[in-house]
């Protein structure tokens, strides 16, 4: 029998937190915001890789020239590939961990060379203005810093939601007997019965206390 | 445990079908695929010698003195890092013979008419970056040099080419009247229509946008790869910016 994920909300912990990710919005929203954004960015880098090449190379992090070479092809098709999993409701988990990843890896990357200029050109840090590379053009850097942070927190809630409403995978959960959620609600299930999560197994109540029959 | 591990294998399938696609388009794509193994930014040139020696090495001792008011006798290979690319400092200078008189006046007077202007913008406080090239060992052109080339009747034979070190969208935007283009990034494209110019002239200057941008020095190191003398090679570190600020002839598309 499939167990229950264990990034599911323990049972005494139906706080408003859960009860507003059982209604899958929250995720929906993460899902599209991310997905559609690391979509776009993505083509903006594929449109032109030399270009995004130049841009990796002016952070001069004297890496191999293989190596900033295969940045420069991949990093594109990951973020378009993510994004279109996220979109899908396919590979959450796994596109949101490969999400917070780029994230978490080029955001101080960013900073970086953001006190670079400030130290060199004496301006302060609300002053940065570069192309850091996103695909969206020269941006302010503590607009992009705001913005990656929200990216972060965005691919937690996907990382972390125990629903799968409004998802492909819920579509496809008949063809899926390990499938770890509720296939009537998309919640996750700690003691699944027939592929259902407690809430859905359990009849409801008659107000005299009696379960129907 | 069972959900970490349905995320791993996410993640292995994600990683593998990215870089599956990502390769194989790569490779097929006509237009802006990138040789994965090749140094695109190796701006190493050979050690240089002869008079294109002395006149880097004139420049590099300019370099070195303290600036003057006018801004005369700046070199334009000013350093924009604190740190210096590995092939910059393994070409050792070659000062084996001082550049005449009247060519090291001519070319401090040069930058000073020009480099004044150029100082004003960018003029920094000790310690901070300076806007402007980073340092190669090729030889440098000024503006006014440019101009006497672009007017040069020799150049309407031949003798003298430009060539534009840019993409295809800002090569059609505007180029030097006559300017071959030759985009570093895509050498298998462009070298042959380059080089069938570039052997015919004594003089080669190359120029790309100017300022910070360094695809002329890319594009410098391929001709030279190529064949073309290093003597032959002049680089315009104005650039394409420089040029139209001194509202310069100008041509657009692509010459047949």
């Amino acid at each position: 029998m499939a167990t229950a994920p264990s990034l599911a909300f323990p049972a005494q912990q139906t706080s408003l937190i859960r009860r507003l990710d059982e209604t899958g919005l929250p995720l929906l929203l993460a899902r599209v915001i991310l997905g559609g954004l690391f979509i776009y960015m993505g083509a903006v880098k594929l449109g032109d890789p030399v270009a995004f090449l130049k841009l990796i190379n002016q952070y001069q992090m004297n890496l191999p020239p293989f190596f900033l070479n295969s940045v420069a092809v991949a990093l594109p098709w990951f973020e378009i590939l993510c994004g279109t999993a996220l979109i899908l409701g396919i590979f959450l988990r796994g596109s949101a961990v490969l999400i917070a990843i780029m994230l978490l890896a080029f955001t101080p990357v960013v900073l970086n060379r953001a006190f670079g200029i400030m130290a060199a050109e004496g301006i302060p840090f609300m002053d940065v203005k570069f192309d850091c590379g996103c695909g969206a053009g020269e941006v302010y850097i503590w607009k992009k810093t705001i913005e990656n942070t929200a990216f972060l927190l965005l691919s937690l809630i996907v990382l972390f939601s125990c629903s799968r409403r409004f998802t492909l995978e819920l579509f496809l959960a008949r063809y899926n007997p390990e499938f770890l959620f509720c296939r009537l609600c998309g919640y996750a299930s700690r003691q699944p019965k027939a592929g259902l999560c407690e809430k859905c197994a359990t009849p409801p109540q008659l107000p005299i206390g009696q379960p129907l029959a | 445990m069972r959900a970490v591990k349905t995320t791993l294998v996410e993640i292995i399938i994600l990683v593998v079908v990215g870089c599956g696609l990502a390769f194989t388009v790569n490779a097929v794509r006509a237009k802006g695929s990138l040789k994965v193994t090749k140094d695109y930014f190796d701006r190493g040139g050979p050690v240089p010698s002869g008079e294109g020696a002395a006149r880097v090495a004139s420049a590099k001792r300019q370099a070195q003195e303290p600036e003057k008011p006018m801004g005369a006798a700046i070199s334009p290979n000013r350093k924009v890092s604190s740190e210096t690319s590995p092939q910059a400092e393994s070409a050792p200078p070659q000062a084996e013979s001082a550049p005449s008189l009247g060519e090291a006046l001519d070319y401090a007077v040069a930058e000073g008419t020009n480099g004044g202007a150029a100082n004003a913008e960018t003029a920094k406080p000790e310690g901070e970056k300076a806007a402007g090239h980073i340092q190669h060992d090729y030889q440098s052109i000024t503006l006014k040099e440019v101009i006497e080339v672009f007017n040069d009747p020799l150049t309407s034979k031949g003798l003298n080419v430009f060539v534009d070190a840019r993409n295809d969208q800002h090569f059609e935007e505007g180029h030097i009247p006559g300017a071959v283009q030759f985009d570093p990034y895509e050498v298998e494209q462009y070298l042959d229509g380059a080089m069938e110019k570039a052997n015919a002239a004594e003089k080669v200057i190359v120029y790309c946008n100017g300022g910070d941008c360094e695809d002329s020095i890319y594009a410098s190191r391929e001709l030279l790869t190529a064949g073309v003398p290093y003597e032959s090679i002049y680089l315009f570190e104005g650039g394409w910016k420089e040029w139209t600020a001194a509202n310069q002839p100008v041509s657009q598309g692509r010459e047949e």
